[in-house]
């Protein structure tokens, strides 16, 4: 018998396997797919939830390990990757703390930060949770591996928005102190906090994924991620947006996997298409609802300043989100 | 740049009042663990040793190159080769039991992540997550290289997924510390007893008898790794102090029985690599590196919080004398049914040992004195291994699910519980407490031998080997050196 060339069930491609396979495949035990025909061994207090949420969505599909990150992320190629990117994001800051910058920012643009970005934090978190809740939950180790780096990245945006917050204090020292408060009290913060918290209850992994990824953070991170970047332009206020391109860089990976996720189970079973489309159905209007609590902050006058760019922001959301899922063969309804 | 205590603060504390769902409904005790307190609570929740993300990426970046940095100059296939015979295949123990575990552990943080009681623990455990599945991912990388040369190192991957009788006992055991386990229990269990103090044995104990055997590769790993788990395993003593502030009787519950638990894994992984597969550079016995490095620290934990001793520590001690001898000498006779190969302990061997081991050795002696005089009476060779063999299944412990290897060869420890008219047997009184405190975890667990009853499993020794094991003639565990031992061939009575 020739000798064996890599990993038992990386055989069957007969090919040698790329790094990303060899170290992200099959790599959950309680999925079936290995020779034990189990799932867990025992009967942890947790298996009823698995069963239900896991096994139990709605989403299938015959072999989840043909998704595979289009990046093809390992973890050193992520930490590679991010830290070149967090050098970018400290040039900027750098810059920021070296030329004076905050000081010829108006009190009118720190007043719609402090509205804007401070409270941001709190979604983000809640972000990062929803990413680790898909993690833990999800039916095959790739969806694992991916939505942990997810999660992390959320774990970057919060860090440096409160990098940003702690710099402009030094300028403004009365920036920022109420964020939370905003956050729970504040009127155009509420349809998203809504969101945010009934999602966080959401357990079924597959809906918690597709409203997650699919549904509310391509219109979010778009909102905050370019339009406020966008808004910052006509403010004196050109770095944030650069800081902003950085993190959404992340946004758009995490759009990237979910669309290779969302092609490898419609390729699988057509019917996935349907019971996503369903819960566009029922998520996408409210999540619509949360962005468009913003929009009269980018329309009102004098910063728009008759500026037709942010006119109609929650049509071109809208209209972005929609080309999200056109790109998976789906439709916004 | 502003200082990390300037603006970390800011990242660190973002819990809020819900409004729109219930707290119990975001945080479920079934999940988020016991004891369920509100929020105010926790909010206090700080870890010792706090890092930013942006420090994160390049620490873990520079490590992972310098890991690579040593598998490019001394971890190739050639390396591998030249290192001594036992050596590698303790290797192939720790590659088997590592990888996809430290994949258990990375769900564990994730659930922490997730289900953490505050946002600084939930951004720690993120931090956890990728810790775990970087140890997930360098042990694949390293061994697939090796799976071209020796097929065992295909255990790398594939041992979690077979019904192998020890996978059995890896799986019952990581999926109730980390896979299956809610937030609070996961991170005592594996910060405070697993990442606190077991995996010191590895990662001091291990990584210096890597250095000796010049296994330099081994050793920057486990000490690469063990540099995130000092860093993330600091979640847990928050989590504990909190737990112990409102219900003191479980969190001396979850000390002990994870220590137990712990105590049997690492018996068999870490005891048996060390007294008999490390060679001759070792320098202190598996239950020397356990004193120092495990009982100590585990005072200091208790000391800490004001735990006491578990109630089992004088049943402790005894088996810190014994059960990893008991538990190698039965692997030994049963080699077949692993995916690494053994050594029988040479005179020398035994001596040091007798020197490490005075209370029982003597009994211990008498079973390697009879392996021997197998071996001499069936002559040497591949094609004698299965004289030299047991073929009668062991039985198994209930609860840890390793064979019945408590007390001496002379005086088994085993005893028998019935529950709801069936019989449970358990190899030691500690692992006979931690099951009827739980039972509905383990009352349904099916061992090697109930599977077999019930026709799950092949009754036939071959056909459990090769179909339900899912070893082959290659990659089934041998004697290293087929029975041809140059001292037993100078032993009186030799053929």
């Amino acid at each position: 018998m020739p000798q064996q060339k890599t990993f038992w069930h990386l055989l069957p491609q007969r090919r040698m396997p790329t790094e990303y396979e060899v170290v992200t495949s099959k790599l959950l035990l309680n999925t079936r797919e290995g020779y034990t025909g189990r799932r867990f061994e025992l009967d942890v207090p947790l298996q009823p939830w698995y069963a239900k949420y896991q096994q139990g969505s709605l989403l299938t599909c015959s072999n989840w390990e043909n998704f595979r990150d289009p990046r093809e992320t390992t973890y050193s190629k992520y930490t590679d990757l991010q830290m070149q990117k967090e050098i970018f994001v400290d040039g900027i800051l750098e810059e920021i703390e070296s030329t004076g910058y905050d000081r010829e920012l108006s009190a009118q643009w720190i007043e719609m930060l402090d509205d804007l970005a401070v409270p941001l934090r709190y979604p983000g978190h809640a972000f990062m949770m929803i990413a680790a809740y898909i993690g833990q939950i999800a039916p095959c180790g790739r969806i694992t591996v991916a939505a942990a780096l997810q999660a992390s990245d959320e774990a970057r945006r919060v860090e440096r928005l409160a990098y940003r917050i702690r710099q402009i204090q030094l300028t403004f020292p009365e920036f920022g102190l109420d964020g939370k408060n905003r956050w729970e009290l504040g009127q155009r913060w509420q349809p998203l906090r809504r969101f945010v918290e009934q999602l966080l209850v959401t357990y079924d992994w597959g809906e918690a994924f597709v409203v997650l990824n699919l549904i509310l953070k391509p219109m979010v991170d778009e909102l905050f991620m370019k339009h406020v970047g966008d808004l910052a332009l006509g403010q004196n206020d050109h770095l944030l947006g650069q800081i902003f391109y950085s993190l959404n860089e992340d946004c758009q990976w995490h759009r990237d996997w979910s669309r290779a996720l969302v092609q490898t189970l419609t390729a699988d079973n057509p019917s996935n298409n349907k019971i996503i489309q369903n819960w566009i159905k029922q998520w996408r209007p409210r999540a619509l609802e949360a962005v468009d609590a913003f929009a009269d902050l980018f329309e009102s006058k004098p910063l728009g300043q008759g500026d037709t760019l942010f006119h109609n922001l929650t049509g071109k959301i809208d209209d972005f989100g929609a080309e999200c899922l056109q790109n998976m063969a789906l439709e916004r309804i | 740049m502003l200082n990390r205590e300037d603006w970390l603060p800011l990242a660190r504390k973002l819990d809020w009042e819900f409004s729109y769902v219930e707290e119990r409904e975001v945080f479920p005790e079934i999940i988020s663990g016991h004891p369920w307190l509100p929020h105010n609570a926790w909010k206090d929740w700080e870890e010792s040793f706090k890092t930013s993300y942006r420090e994160y990426v390049e620490n873990q970046h520079e490590k992972d190159m310098a890991v690579y940095a040593v598998r490019d100059a001394v971890g190739r296939l050639e390396n591998v080769q030249r290192l001594a015979t036992p050596w590698i295949n303790g290797l192939k123990v720790h590659a088997a039991a590592l990888a996809l575990a430290e994949f258990t552990a990375a769900i564990g943080n994730l659930r922490g992540t997730r289900f953490g009681r505050d946002s600084a623990w939930r951004a720690m455990a993120s931090f956890g997550a990728l810790d775990e599945i970087r140890h997930t991912q360098i042990p694949l990388l390293l061994m697939h290289e090796l799976v071209r040369w020796d097929s065992q190192f295909d255990w790398t991957h594939k041992f979690y997924h077979t019904n192998n009788w020890l996978a059995i006992a890896a799986r019952h055991f990581f999926d109730e510390l980390t896979l299956g386990q809610n937030a609070i229990e996961f991170q005592i269990a594996t910060n405070i007893v697993l990442e606190t103090g077991f995996t010191n044995l590895q990662f001091v104990g291990l990584a210096s008898l890597a250095h000796g055997a010049g296994d330099y590769m081994f050793e920057k790993m486990v000490t690469s790794i063990q540099t995130d788990e000092a860093r993330h395993a600091q979640i847990g003593h928050p989590v504990l102090a909190l737990v112990l502030r409102h219900d003191p009787e479980y969190a001396q519950y979850l000390i002990d029985k994870w220590f137990w638990r712990n105590w049997h894994l690492f018996s068999f992984l870490t005891g048996v690599t060390m007294d008999y597969l490390a060679g001759e550079q070792r320098s202190a016995s598996f239950k020397e590196f356990m004193e120092e490095w495990i009982v100590d620290q585990f005072f200091r934990t208790l000391d800490e919080f004001g735990l006491k001793r578990p109630w089992y520590w004088d049943i402790f001690q005894d088996e810190l004398e014994i059960y990893h001898h008991m538990m190698y000498a039965s692997a030994y006779t049963y080699r077949s049914t692993f995916w690494f190969d053994v050594v029988v302990p040479s005179p020398d061997d035994r001596r040091w040992l007798r020197d490490k081991y005075p209370k029982h050795w003597n009994e211990i002696d008498a079973v390697w004195e009879c392996i021997a005089n197998h071996w001499k009476r069936s002559g040497v060779g591949a094609e004698k291994e299965m004289s030299v063999h047991s073929s009668a299944l062991p039985a198994f412990c209930d609860m840890c699910q390793f064979p019945l290897c408590g007390g001496t060869p002379r005086k088994n420890t085993a005893s028998v519980f019935e529950l709801n008219g069936a019989n449970y047997i358990f190899c030691s009184e500690p692992c006979r407490w931690i099951f009827q405190r739980e039972p509905e975890r383990y009352a349904a667990h099916k061992d090697l031998v109930k599977r077999i009853l019930a026709g799950e499993a092949p009754a036939d020794f071959t056909a459990l080997r090769t179909e339900y094991f899912r070893l082959t003639p290659d990659t089934w565990g041998k004697d290293v050196y087929g029975g041809e031992y140059e001292w037993l061939s100078k032993e009186p009575g030799s053929s």
